[in-house]
């Protein structure tokens, strides 16, 4: 039985799927007809599960937004062009003065434990979302943070959300998972749990309903029958094709590249780059940028290293970032100029594109002009005796690909008489030192829909701000962005900002990620959204 | 009398466990970190308020004393504490994976064993043994993370014939089981092994051979019992590589069980979690060393079974 | 007659492959010409020639060189985390052959309770303690070596104490600490050194195993369990990454073995 790879792929699909006849079927024609049929399971293998962090209103895990949206659903859909259209909300108005948003919500949608889903749904899900309590960095920041007044109940169908000072990202947010809706009654009852999450906790109106979840192994969710409210221009407008989705935990890239070749799993996401030569013709790939603060270092400008703009700037052009990030990704992801990705709506300035560049001559006489001359027996520059010398701090599990890139980066560095040293921490020593400020550099790319994600990474006191930059300007221009709705001047303000960054070089962006999602043609209509992620309400499986 | 010796059994498991549970609390009150920072994650900076109230949930504020004594009061009635990161309780945590260990250690016990007496009673006493014994030395002496890769790249990733990850179903349970019991089957091969020929150079086996006894009659009615005792020793040594291969293997393969949630509690430094193990891993002992006592009883009433189970000697 | 000669190559090429892993750890620069960490992006992933006999790595870095630079990390760990466990081993274990039975007795029944659990699963108990970071791994791994000293120990000072010259020593009144410093330690050390032999090689695949769970050292430090570790995913395209620091480890926990087999052969032969 177990003699050639295709005789697997057989049995290992029983084994996989519930719906047998379904599969019979879908084996027997082995060369697929493309027809979509109804009902069967779509198995999904990612790298990681949130555990202990599945409340949508505290977690800040891609993975959690990726593997909630299908429970949860929110006021408004962004599409991926980034327009907004209605979703759970109807309609809405913006006061002239931009402080008050007033949503006209649908009247016919029930949560799946059948609590209905009216005005005061929504007032008890954004309250929980700025509860102290609830411990939410990014959800909270989403509403508006220190913006964000108060959600008050006109009637039943209608709601208003106030902003004490314009807030311009708040329709982009309200579309995100983050600001999505539990049904009341678990808010009441298991607030506590959230975090945890699981069946009967995770509970929203989406079109899949969380039925068994199983930490670090695996997710299974059942389509709601009852699901009657996609959003507007949604291609499917009823409940979902497939009756399960099941969400695998594989965690090693190469584990789930073959896993959807062997035909273990149907749809893999995050899939490594270097892997993609594995996977043939008969897989869809979908590579779609990621919008947001590409994956980038942050120099810690309060360090007696890093607080010279010179160092910095030597810093950022002292190494081959092109022949690095080309190395590691063969071409898959692009090198990034800019403190924003290409992708992120109405904000990127690509007239940086070609504005910084590898120079280590540059680099070498702006490190000896200041100061940095004299050399030590390992070749590092010195100044009054003590070594050039940056420490890097990463969250671990490091990524592979992130690992070599570093690699890269400090072997680069050395070669200019710059050392860093990588301490890759697990979770506990890495927050210790990252709170108390025991570093000289750090890394992360941070996903987001809206250029207001900035504020975070250098307004003062920003709650992802690891360069712990406090600069009364940038907060000032950082301030007047996100109060206008004008996407031409909004432009201007976050090209200014780039620009100043370029030149400062408080971030040094490294390389724009892009979610691939890989799928076999066992499978349709999977759509993605602005971020790439797929979206499983109207995927079936084929014939 | 059997009572006495019943009560002082009891008395002398319940010291071990006891005596882990107290090791492991007060290691890991020493350990540097605030768990209240692991809890709340990387960004969220929270209020010294919060960070308070979180301490005063967990009994943190507590002295070491009280903390000691309430841990040691919620471990009689089964409590565990709740995991940091995963927001579990610990006994749900590990009722939740254990079920996928025991499948693993049971299925790499079962092919161990075989391989161990197919291959001890085929060759024992004979000229093959040479070649044998060069695989029993390579099959001990491999790491078990080695193993699996190596089985993984060529029966997954090269051959297809099982899948490369996870635990659906049998075919998903070999590559793993395999690689937990290559090691077991070396060491427990070569104990059986040298049990039969010590047993067959004994009078009892030259009467039995002089009664008429064939030599598949001789190993199964009589030597391969005595060389089981031996072997037996070894139980607590095997428990422990199923337990200690479990971790390695769990994460090659990629499956759940009690080895991958004890390896992300290690490194997430979740307390509760990896206190939770040790002591389970401590009842486990336990239990185990009851039953091989037992079973010395069973085999041979005669002989007094040595104190604890010993660790395999190379 | 025939097993014999095969024990002997045996023993010989275990031998002669310490000695060769002993110089990779100790000049590894006679081995190879090019340093550990330096990258080359125009050398990704070339598999064995003759340049690379190992190939390179996913950064174009020589998988031979990483090989021969880790020794000194796996070696170093294995013989110092050995070499300290010993010590403690003999210390703790002579005291409690010397020390009044009850203290004894409670002192073996910890050392029993460890004794059931396999080297690898204290270790990673002791890494639960620590932390993970590479001078705890040597550190884990030393005491998880630590209760099978001890026992050994143990055992030979309750032989070596009943002795004829032993008794004789205390007789004429020398100290009883002195007695154990110049004859009893002695007589243990034997018997150890032969379990500290095949140790040496248990404790390598305990600490490369640890490193290999990403508890240990981290990249770029070319250390055995690490670097098969980082080959993890390349082994559909690359097995050359993880497949040579795999072989070298399972050769040298084989050598170690082997050596000390005969060893133990030998002390017995001589009993």
């Amino acid at each position: 039985m177990f003699s050639r790879p295709g005789s697997f792929r057989i049995a290992g699909s029983l084994a996989l799927v519930v719906s047998a006849a379904l599969v019979l079927a879908g084996c027997s024609a082995p060369a697929g007809t493309g027809e979509k049929v109804q009902g069967g399971t779509i198995s999904f293998g990612v790298d990681v599960d949130p555990v202990g962090h599945l409340d949508v209103h505290s977690s800040q895990l891609d993975i959690n937004a990726i593997l909630q949206r299908p429970v949860f659903d929110s006021l408004v859909s962004q599409k991926p062009d980034g327009t907004i259209v209605p979703w759970l909300a109807t309609a809405w108005q913006v006061s002239d003065d931009q402080l008050q948003y007033t949503f006209t919500l649908r009247d016919d949608v029930t949560f799946s434990d059948g609590e209905k889903f009216d005005a005061a749904a929504v007032k008890a899900n954004f309250d929980h979302i700025v509860d102290p309590a609830t411990e939410s960095a990014q959800a909270s920041s989403l509403i508006g943070g220190e913006y964000y007044a108060g959600t008050e109940v006109i009637d039943p169908s209608t709601v208003r959300v106030s902003f004490s000072q314009p807030y311009a990202p708040f329709l982009a947010n309200a579309a995100s998972v983050q600001l999505g809706f539990y049904s009341p009654k678990v808010l009441a009852e298991h607030a506590s749990e959230l975090k945890a999450g699981g069946p009967g906790i995770s509970v929203g109106s989406g079109p899949f309903i969380l039925s068994k979840y199983t930490p670090g192994s695996e997710l299974v969710y059942t389509k709601n029958p009852d699901y009657n409210w996609a959003p507007e221009g949604a291609t499917a407008q009823g409940p979902a094709s497939i009756d399960e989705l099941d969400v695998k935990i594989l965690p090693e890239s190469s584990v789930r590249t073959s896993a959807l070749t062997s035909g273990q799993v149907d749809v893999i996401g995050d899939t490594a780059p270097s892997s993609l030569t594995q996977i043939g013709d008969n897989f869809t790939v979908t590579s779609t940028e990621s919008p947001g603060v590409p994956y980038s270092l942050y120099l810690n400008v309060t360090r007696p290293v890093f607080s010279d703009v010179t160092v910095r700037k030597a810093f950022s052009d002292g190494f081959d970032l092109d022949a690095a990030v080309k190395a590691v990704f063969n071409d898959t992801y692009k090198r990034a100029y800019s403190i924003l990705g290409p992708t992120t709506p109405d904000s990127y300035d690509a007239a940086l594109e070609k504005s910084t560049s590898f120079d280590a001559d540059a680099a070498n006489d702006a490190l000896d002009a200041a100061g940095w001359s004299e050399r030590d027996l390992d070749g590092y520059r010195t100044k009054d005796g003590k070594r050039l010398s940056a420490r890097w701090i990463s969250y671990t599990p490091v990524n592979e690909d992130n690992a070599n890139l570093a690699n890269l980066i400090q072997d680069g560095l050395k070669k200019i008489g710059f050392e860093v040293v990588h301490d890759q921490l697990e979770p506990g020593a890495y927050l210790d030192a990252y709170l108390a400020g025991d570093y000289d550099l750090t890394d992360w790319g941070f996903l987001s829909a809206d250029a207001d994600v900035l504020r975070s990474h250098l307004g003062t006191g920003g709650y992802q701000n690891a360069s712990h930059l406090s600069d009364p300007e940038i907060d000032a221009t950082l301030a007047s962005a996100v109060a206008t709705t004008d996407t031409t001047q909004r432009a201007e303000l976050y090209t200014k900002l780039q620009q100043w960054n370029a030149e400062n070089a408080v971030i040094v962006p490294l390389y724009v990620p892009e979610y691939i999602l890989a799928s076999s043609d066992k499978v349709s209509g999977i759509e993605v959204d602005i971020h790439g992620w797929p979206l499983f309400s109207g995927a079936s499986l084929t014939k | 009398m059997v009572l006495r010796r019943i009560l002082a059994r009891v008395a002398g498991m319940l010291v071990v466990v006891w005596g882990a549970a107290t090791a492991a609390f007060l290691v890991l009150k020493l350990v540097p970190g605030d768990p209240v920072d692991v809890m709340l994650g990387v960004s969220a900076q929270a209020s010294p308020e919060l960070k308070q109230s979180i301490r005063v949930d967990l009994g943190l504020d507590q002295p070491l004393i009280a903390q000691y004594l309430s841990y040691l009061g919620r471990l009689v009635r089964g409590d565990f504490g709740t995991s940091y990161q995963l927001r579990l309780r610990v006994t749900e945590v590990i009722g939740q994976q254990l079920g996928y260990t025991l499948q693993l250690a049971a299925a790499s016990l079962a092919i161990a064993v075989v391989i161990a007496l197919v291959g001890a009673v085929l060759v024992h006493g004979r000229g093959a043994r040479g070649a044998v014994s060069v695989l029993e030395l390579l099959a001990i002496s491999s790491p078990p993370f080695w193993i699996g890769l190596v089985l993984l790249s060529v029966f997954a990733f090269g051959l297809g014939w099982f899948p490369v990850a996870g635990a659906d179903g049998i075919q998903g349970l070999v590559l793993p089981a395999v690689t937990i019991a290559l090691p077991v089957a070396g060491i427990l091969g070569q104990v059986v092994r040298t049990g039969l020929e010590d047993a067959e150079a004994q009078p009892f086996a030259t009467t039995a051979r002089a009664r008429g006894a064939g030599p598949s009659r001789l190993v199964l009615r009589h030597t391969l019992r005595h060389a089981s005792i031996p072997a037996l020793t070894l139980a607590g040594y095997i428990v422990g590589s199923l337990l200690g291969g479990a971790v390695v293997v769990e994460s090659v393969f990629a499956r759940p069980g009690l080895g991958r949630v004890a390896l992300a509690a290690i490194t997430n430094r979740d307390l509760p979690v990896v206190m939770g193990v040790i002591v389970f891993t401590a009842i486990v002992f336990v239990l185990v060393n009851l039953l091989v006592d037992l079973a010395y009883r069973a085999i041979d009433p005669r002989i007094a079974p040595p104190t604890t189970a010993i660790r395999g000697a190379r | 007659m025939r097993g014999r000669v095969r024990d002997r190559v045996g023993l010989i090429a275990a031998v002669l492959f310490l000695v060769v892993v002993t110089a990779m750890a100790v000049a590894p620069w006679i081995f190879t010409p090019l340093d550990p960490l330096t990258t080359d992006t125009s050398q990704i992933l070339q598999p064995p020639a003759w340049g690379h006999p190992f190939g390179t790595d996913q950064t174009g870095r020589d998988v031979f060189t990483r090989v021969v630079y880790g020794a000194s990390y796996s070696l170093g760990v294995g013989a110092g985390a050995t070499a300290a466990a010993l010590i403690v081993g003999i210390v703790v274990g002579t005291l409690a052959g010397l020390a009044p039975r009850f203290v004894d007795g409670i002192a073996m029944r910890g050392v029993e309770i460890l004794l059931a659990f396999p080297e690898f699963l204290l270790a990673l108990f002791a890494i639960a303690v620590l932390g993970p970071g590479p001078i705890n791994v040597a550190t884990a791994v030393g005491v998880a070596a630590v209760p099978a000293y001890i026992r050994v120990a143990r055992a030979e000072t309750l032989v070596v104490r009943r002795s004829g010259y032993v008794e004789a020593a205390r007789g004429l009144g020398v100290h009883p600490l002195r007695v154990a410093v110049s004859h009893i330690v002695p007589n243990t050390l034997r018997p150890l050194g032969v379990i500290a032999t095949i140790g040496i090689g248990t404790t390598i695949v305990a600490a490369a195993g640890l490193s290999f769970l990403g508890l240990g050292p981290q990249d770029p430090t070319p250390e055995w369990g690490l670097l098969l570790s980082g080959g993890r995913n390349l082994l559909g395209q690359a097995w050359w990454v993880a497949f040579f620091p795999g072989v070298l480890i399972t050769l040298t926990v084989v050598s170690a073995t082997v050596v000390g087999r005969r060893l133990r052969r030998a002390g017995e032969g001589r009993a």
